[in-house]
């Protein structure tokens, strides 16, 4: 309710620049989602993210062209769900920090591929997509992608949201608490991990697909290693194994650098041109962004959706703990 | 195939600058078991303190040189103890994370305090070029990268084998509970060794510098240093030695059979050949699964 | 071994996991110098945390000692790190992971005891190796390949190669055969007899009972009783729930006693 009621206001009060932020951070929502699933729930890091994202991207240009937008997506998160299955066949031999270099190697690799496809098929500036018309409907201004965005990430929501309470999720806890008990205890561990690949990366492909349709702009340059990181750094601020945390993450991490820039523009409105401030302003700012997610990571590492219990369970400790123990207490 | 003995010897420079990367890589691994990945951006910091520090050591070499080692090591420990400490117990994707985040932050920074323009820096060794028998070319500068390599990485390995406080590090990794009951500061160790991989980095991103221009933008050479590290072992430093040999050679014969832009990738397929078929590398240890 | 062992006193100790799950409850205990007692109890009775409350947790570890005191020769020594706990003289040998796998024997050792100068350095290791001979003929295998027994050995020497002057052993015996178990018995009533203070968690009751002057029965958290074991046998109820019939009476060996009337366990030892 709360959500709907946010989401309109949105809609109805902000600055179309405004809704353009917002639409960018719903489209990391729903891949931060995808992520949350393999990473938080499962436990297999990954920083394969934005090769997801690329090839979502990438599958989109091909088809919606030719098939239209909602086959488009569809092919998009069909083929990434496949890119996903193959590319979790390593995690099933691979655990912690190796699975983090084997999604390292798919970073560079997907990346070399699609700059090597792109300069030899002649689009060295990327690929432009037309206009995207959903059925009858006209998806032209912010305000109407705004509402089908709206749309998608709460069905992304909602399909997490099941996915993670019946027994793929439960399955997928198992396997992240210890994979090989729950081989003992009956886990199909290779099915329910290719699982949270497959799913995880079909939600990345479609915020990949979407993103390259909303921007009418697809190159190789944007899926960089530090977008993936991002997209790891939204699910640790959000809070790993947590839907909101996804949700909360993503919107943090995509507002922060519009918000420092914002900040940083209207501080230093009064530099004179050529100063310390105005030449390095991206650096300013990528360095206040750095610093913020540092903050973020060392005082909050299990992530912002646990900051309420902790609030309440600190100020309990502070007012003299638990009943049982403050007798024992008084003894002393 | 005149070619293969010169493709060796000119890979052996950028193994060496490899190696000196990984061995940063395998002391912090060992010691914390942190995947560090700003080490090729702690590389770029070194060699912008080599430059900071030789302008104001009026380019005196080794002076400079000296205080780099001690600027790195104190930076090492710092960055340890005020970022990774803290926070251990951890999982690995947060102790990642804050590396990351490392070196975005260095990424940042640099170009601040020195600009984006390329610099120079200053050295007495010769770049001219040197001919040995077999048609091999070299100079005093990779010489002296080369055995400066060997050296540091012979040093690092003497003292983790044979020293207390290398048994030290070597206990503090394995089990730090227990390193503590025997009165080991896990902490410290740990810090050291980051202390060692920042030295390491800095000495590896000096002698970059030294044969190139100085610019923000050479922090890849820790993305390619990684494999290198893989392939051999992570917790091995013979094994990113090795690594780093056969990672230099197979991206030069890459660069010679398939183009200049196919080295990074190179790098990359070994790393996903080698993480599928051997995950431990040639010299790591197997790790236990301990159910 | 050569140094005096020191006098340990636990006052009302409660540790909690987590801030919230308590894992033992007001404990109070006292080990005189050069004395050994033991902990006995079910699983899951506080023996671990008691022992891990004198010894100290790791800065991230989700345990912590909430109240209570713990001394060491009068002097209040918790809530000081684990490796400051370790230079005052306290040793642990922690239950599970008890030696480093991927050193060896020799390193193991050599860690424990390099804050030693080389000649007391020498004079720890032949002491050591003369309480544990067997270690000797490991000492250049990684201590990841021995067995249980050999295990625990190396452990004990290790712990005893710093010089404690506190000895905590978590489960002396667990999983281990009956002739290794008392072989071990023999080498820590060794040490003990040396001067060193000992506290061991057993869950045998006969082995704690054959050890230790003076016996502490935990469950659920608390201290249940505390006293010799010819004092216990004549709190019946007790005697029967914890120690089973171990002390109440009936040796642990089925019942049968030697003609001395002592556990047969003990004369085992003795011949062995």
């Amino acid at each position: 309710m709360v959500l709907v009621v946010v989401a309109l206001a949105v809609l109805f009060r902000a600055s179309s620049y405004d809704i353009y932020v917002a639409n960018l951070a719903i489209l990391a929502a729903v891949a931060a989602l995808g992520l949350n699933l393999l990473t938080g729930y499962t436990g297999q890091v990954s920083v394969g993210n934005a090769a997801f994202l690329a090839i979502g991207a990438y599958t989109a240009v091909a088809v919606m062209a030719r098939a239209g937008f909602i086959l488009g997506v569809a092919a998009a998160a069909l083929a990434t769900a496949a890119a996903g299955f193959v590319v979790g066949f390593p995690s099933l031999r691979l655990r912690g920090l190796y699975l983090v270099l084997s999604t390292l190697a798919l970073q560079f690799i997907v990346a070399f591929a699609f700059e090597k496809y792109q300069t030899q098929s002649g689009a060295i500036a990327g690929y432009t997509l037309g206009a995207t018309a959903l059925g009858p409907m006209h998806l032209d201004s912010d305000r109407a992608w705004y509402v089908l965005l709206v749309v998608v990430l709460a069905m992304a929501t909602y399909v997490a949201w099941s996915l993670v309470r019946s027994k793929p999720g439960r399955a997928w806890i198992a396997i992240r608490e210890h994979d090989v008990e729950a081989a003992v205890i009956g886990v199909d561990v290779t099915r329910y991990k290719l699982l949270a690949f497959v799913i995880s990366s079909g939600f990345v492909g479609v915020a990949g697909a979407l993103a390259a349709a909303y921007t009418k702009h697809v190159s190789y340059e944007a899926y960089t290693l530090d977008l993936a990181v991002a997209y790891v750094a939204m699910i640790i601020i959000g809070g790993l194994a947590s839907i909101v945390g996804s949700i909360i993450g993503a919107a943090i991490v995509t507002v922060l650098p519009f918000l420092i820039t914002n900040a940083a523009n209207s501080w230093f409105a009064g530099a004179a041109a050529g100063s310390f401030v105005q030449r390095n302003l991206p650096f300013i700012n990528a360095s206040t962004y750095a610093l913020l997610v540092l903050v973020f990571l060392m005082f909050e590492p299990r992530g912002l959706v646990g900051l309420p219990a902790r609030v309440v369970s600190a100020a309990r400790r502070a007012r003299g703990a638990s009943p049982g123990s403050a007798a024992k207490q008084g003894v002393i | 195939m005149a070619a293969l003995p010169e493709a060796l010897a000119g890979s052996l420079v950028l193994a060496s600058l490899y190696a000196l990367i990984g061995a940063g890589f395998v002391m912090v691994y060992r010691s914390s078991k942190v995947l560090n990945f700003a080490q090729g951006h702690l590389a770029l910091l070194g060699a912008y303190l080599f430059y900071a520090l030789s302008v104001l050591l009026h380019r005196d070499f080794l002076w400079t040189l000296a205080a780099l080692g001690v600027v790195s090591v104190a930076i090492g420990a710092v960055l340890y103890l005020v970022f990774l400490s803290p926070l251990a117990g951890e999982g690995p994707i947060i102790l990642i994370m804050i590396t990351i985040i490392i070196g975005a932050l260095i990424v940042a920074i640099v170009p601040m305090v020195w600009g984006t323009q390329p610099h120079t820096l200053a050295s007495p060794l010769s770049q001219a070029g040197i001919h040995l028998p077999g048609g091999i070319v070299t100079s005093e500068l990779d010489l002296v990268t080369i055995a400066t390599a060997v050296v540091v990485i012979a040093g690092f390995w003497c003292l983790i084998r044979f020293t207390t406080s290398g048994i030290a590090m070597r206990a503090a990794a394995e089990n730090p509970l227990l390193a503590s009951y025997r009165g080991v500061n896990v902490a410290l160790t740990a810090g050291v060794s980051w202390a060692f991989a920042v030295f390491a980095a800095s000495v590896a991103g000096t002698a970059y510098g030294l044969r190139a221009t100085l610019t923000p933008s050479i922090t890849g050479l820790g993305f390619a240093a990684f494999p290198a590290v893989v392939v051999g072992g992570l917790d091995s430093l013979p094994g990113a030695m090795v690594g780093a040999v056969l990672l230099a050679v197979g991206q030069n014969l890459a660069a010679t059979y398939l183009g200049g832009d196919w080295t990074d990738v190179t790098a990359y397929l070994v790393l996903l050949v080698v993480l599928l078929v051997r995950p431990h590398g040639l010299f790591g240890r197997k790790e236990l699964v301990r159910v | 071994m050569v140094t005096a062992g020191a006098g340990l006193q636990v006052r009302e100790l409660t540790v909690v996991y987590h801030h919230v799950a308590t894992g033992v409850n007001g404990v109070s205990l006292t080990v005189g110098p050069g004395e050994m007692a033991a902990i006995v109890g079910p699983n899951g009775a506080g023996k671990t945390s008691t022992l891990r409350g004198i010894a100290g947790f790791l800065p991230r570890e989700s345990g912590a000692v909430k109240s209570g005191e713990v001394r060491l020769d009068g002097r209040r020594v918790n809530g000081l790190p684990v490796a400051r706990m370790a230079r005052l003289g306290v040793a642990m040998v922690p239950e599970r992971d008890k030696v480093f796998t991927e050193l060896t024997v020799a390193e193991n050792l050599r860690l424990a005891g390099r804050r030693l100068s080389k000649g007391e350095f020498r004079t720890s290791m032949e002491q050591v190796l003369a309480v544990f001979p067997l270690v000797e003929q490991h000492l250049e295998r990684l201590a990841g390949y021995l067995s249980g027994g050999e295990r625990q050995m190396v452990a004990l020497a290790s712990a005893l190669m710093g010089r404690p002057r506190l000895l905590l052993v978590d489960e002396l015996s667990q999983g281990l055969s009956p002739g290794v178990v008392a072989s071990l018995a023999d080498s820590l009533r060794q040490i003990n007899a040396g001067g060193l203070t000992v506290l061991v968690v057993e869950q045998n009751p006969a082995l704690a009972a054959e050890l230790a002057e003076r016996l502490y029965i935990l469950d659920g958290g608390r201290l249940v009783a505390a006293g010799t074991a010819e004092e216990l046998r004549h709190q019946g109820e007790i005697a029967r729930t914890y120690l089973g019939v171990a002390i109440g009476g009936l040796g642990a060996n089925g019942g049968r006693h030697g003609d001395d009337g002592r556990p047969l366990s003990v004369q085992a030892e003795e011949s062995a």
